[in-house]
């Protein structure tokens, strides 16, 4: 009885958990009070406008800025002690496309931060990386030049890499930007795949089409506007909130403060 | 003597004509020490070419002065005061570069220049501090001299190139992921900020060890053009290391070689091997070069250039056979000569008989041209849905169809099309003839 309760209550801490998150720059906040928390499993897209904060608080969750208030919980623990358990699959433009490497070099990747800073890839890793490539239908292309793939496949070789991680929890940075729709729905497929099997990924989305495929909807701009299925996140109201809110005046008035001086008293 | 590395009073009394005099072989000791030093900065080089900071290893290069002299000043003799010297201006630049772009609002680049030039600038103040008596050659430290280097270089040399090759080799994977993706370098765990520093402290190393040698101008060349031989030559980072400290080794001793047999300075003659080496990866790299490209584009005119062959043949109403002018004339992009190269080839390989001046479709080569014709209609049918209009549409069309092995793809999208947009029917696939109603417009 023990042992089950404690399996309960383990699971029911959440993948991901953002506890009152500031991030500020040069004083100007990026992030005010970001609070929410997702479940193991779920598949989450993060919404909002441009310069709502979505890459600062990937960054935050992936421990490479340190908030100014709050915190971050990663499976309970703090993003800098549990590393191994965030994998991360960056946007198609930051990637250097002429960098000397091949495609099943790119998914090894994905095994150094299990390897450690002097560790060789063991037979386990060089299997592991072939069931990767297999999932995302890629084996075929294995010895190639990443520059010799087409948009699609490039996508997937991420994917690939991101799962070679084994982390729990998956970071996607607007993973369907710039594909066309038969690639985008392999990579919704993929990343459905990836969540019945129990990962939880949280998706940087631009497209507000396709939400419904989404479990859950985080509607970000600066704070959180609303966080919850899709059918009670997207309403015309909190659309409204997020895109055309009162946080454009906030901004404005925060530039006239840096710039101008104070008029009067 | 001086034992100082840049006081040159022993070897400025002879100058490099007379030493080269002298056999080749005598020089055993300074042709090793440059040859070690163009490998291990071929290596170095590839992380600093792949990092995109070839700018920050010329400034780190020059910024070593003030340290080697306030090391000159304080301990005044012995090698390892020298290299501390370099290793601590090495940081302080890295640091500096750093601080500025990041509390300014100036770029990297900007930065780098700021920096380098100011540690520079202190260094040649600081040699006017030096004690009376004390010569420091600063064309030496520039431009250095191969054929000075003698036993305590040599012994800096071998001490120093197991030591960063080995770091690199141990580290290898940790410094490829930060080339390739910082950011997934941190998220893992992996300490960047170490990582960076330690390549730049490896970098302030090796210039130190390197300054007798080919001097701080020649190792900034000698630690990027010889990597970018190899990142020229291939797709694989562990090649690239290896092509790079050949090529590095390889300028260095044919360089040396070179000087004695011409009578001229070796440092410059060891960068300029390397500059050759890769003017050759530049023009006849197999995949990246300048001739492969070319090639490669020959033979996409040519295969263009035979496929409207084929279709100007299917579509000529006289028995599918037409004269070389006439087809001449039909094929928009070939020159006489380029469409008789194509039916000559075309002809060898079964797709047209070729006599007396006709040519004659085969069987294999109507299936060909009516296939072509076929992913012509059906490209003009989907740019048509994409809103595109004559004179374009057929344009695009007449390129895109060389893509046929998408034509599949694109009847499949489009829902089966019977007919394109100037109405004429769209052939099936395998079909052998086509049904071409007058055109009026084309």
């Amino acid at each position: 009885m023990v042992y089950l309760k404690e399996e309960r209550s383990e699971h029911k801490v959440p993948a991901l958990e953002v506890r009152g998150v500031t991030v500020s720059y040069h004083d100007k906040p990026v992030l005010r009070n970001v609070r929410f928390s997702i479940a193991v499993g779920q598949l989450v897209a993060v919404v909002g406008p441009n310069g709502a904060g979505k890459s600062t608080l990937l960054k935050s969750v992936l421990g490479l800025i340190t908030p100014t208030a709050g915190e971050v919980l990663i499976l309970g623990k703090n993003p800098e002690s549990n590393r191994q358990a965030v994998a991360y699959v960056p946007q198609t433009e930051a990637v250097d496309w002429d960098f000397p490497i091949t495609v099943s070099e790119v998914v090894m990747m994905g095994r150094y931060g299990h390897l450690g800073y002097t560790g060789k890839p063991r037979r386990s890793d060089r299997e592991l990386v072939g069931e990767c490539l297999n999932t995302v239908a890629m084996s075929d292309f294995q010895d190639r030049h990443i520059r010799q793939l087409s948009g699609g496949q490039q996508k997937r070789v991420f994917l690939a890499r991101a799962l070679a991680q084994q982390s729990p929890i998956m970071l996607l940075d607007e993973p369907m930007a710039g594909v066309d729709a038969r690639t985008e729905e392999a990579i919704f497929e993929l990343m459905r795949q990836f969540s019945t099997a129990g990962k939880t990924l949280v998706v940087v989305h631009h497209d507000l089409e396709a939400m419904e495929r989404f479990d859950s909807v985080l509607l970000l701009n600066q704070s959180v506007i609303a966080h919850g299925p899709v059918a009670e996140t997207v309403t015309p109201e909190n659309m409204r909130k997020a895109y055309a809110g009162q946080a454009r005046f906030v901004d404005e008035a925060e530039r006239q403060l840096e710039e101008a001086p104070r008029h009067g008293h | 003597m001086d034992t100082s590395v840049f006081a040159l009073a022993a070897t400025d009394a002879i100058s490099w004509h007379e030493r080269l005099a002298m056999p080749f072989v005598y020089y055993w000791q300074p042709l090793v020490g440059s040859v070690l030093i163009g490998a291990i900065l071929g290596v170095l080089g590839c992380f600093v070419i792949l990092r995109r900071m070839a700018l920050i290893g010329d400034a780190i290069s020059h910024a070593v002065l003030p340290g080697v002299v306030v090391a000159f000043l304080l301990v005044s003799t012995g090698i390892t005061g020298l290299f501390l010297g370099a290793l601590v201006a090495g940081i302080l630049t890295a640091v500096g570069i750093n601080v500025v772009s990041r509390f300014s609002r100036v770029k990297e680049d900007a930065a780098v220049g700021i920096v380098f030039t100011a540690m520079f600038a202190l260094g040649v103040i600081m040699i006017s501090w030096l004690p009376a008596g004390t010569h420091f050659d600063m064309k030496c430290f520039l431009f250095g001299d191969p054929l000075a280097v003698q036993r305590e270089d040599l012994l800096s040399i071998i001490v120093i190139a197991p030591i960063v090759l080995g770091l690199i080799f141990l580290l290898f994977r940790p410094l490829k992921l930060l080339s390739f993706d910082p950011v997934m370098a941190s998220t893992m765990g992996f300490n960047t900020t170490f990582l960076h520093y330690l390549l730049m402290i490896l970098l302030a190393g090796t210039v130190v060890a390197a300054l007798r040698s080919v001097g701080v101008i020649m190792a900034v060349a000698m630690l990027i053009t010889p990597a970018a031989v190899g990142y020229q030559l291939t797709n694989r980072l562990q090649i690239m290391v290896g092509i790079a400290a050949v090529t590095g080794a390889v300028s260095a001793f044919v360089g040396m070689f070179l000087a004695f047999q011409v009578d001229c300075p070796p440092g410059p003659a060891m960068v300029l091997v390397a500059t050759v080496l890769f003017g050759g990866a530049m023009v006849f790299a197999p995949e990246r070069g300048v001739l492969a490209e070319r090639r490669r584009r020959r033979q996409v005119h040519e295969h263009i250039v035979e496929e409207d062959i084929l279709k100007a043949l299917v579509r000529s109403v006289k028995e599918e056979r037409a004269s070389v002018a006439e087809l001449v004339n039909l094929v928009a992009e070939g020159a006489a000569k380029v469409v008789q190269q194509a039916i000559t080839r075309l002809s060898r390989e079964g797709y047209v008989v070729y006599e007396e001046g006709w040519c004659r479709l085969t069987r294999a080569g109507r299936e060909r041209g009516t296939s072509l014709v076929r992913a012509h209609r059906l490209w003009e049918t989907y740019l048509a849905e994409q809103n595109i209009a004559d004179p374009e549409l057929h344009q695009m069309a007449e390129r895109l169809e060389h893509a046929h092995e998408l034509a599949p793809i694109l009847d499949d999208a489009l829902g089966y099309p019977e007919i394109d947009p100037h109405g004429e029917t769209i052939p099936r696939a395998g079909d052998l003839e086509i049904t071409d109603r007058p055109r009026d417009a084309h």
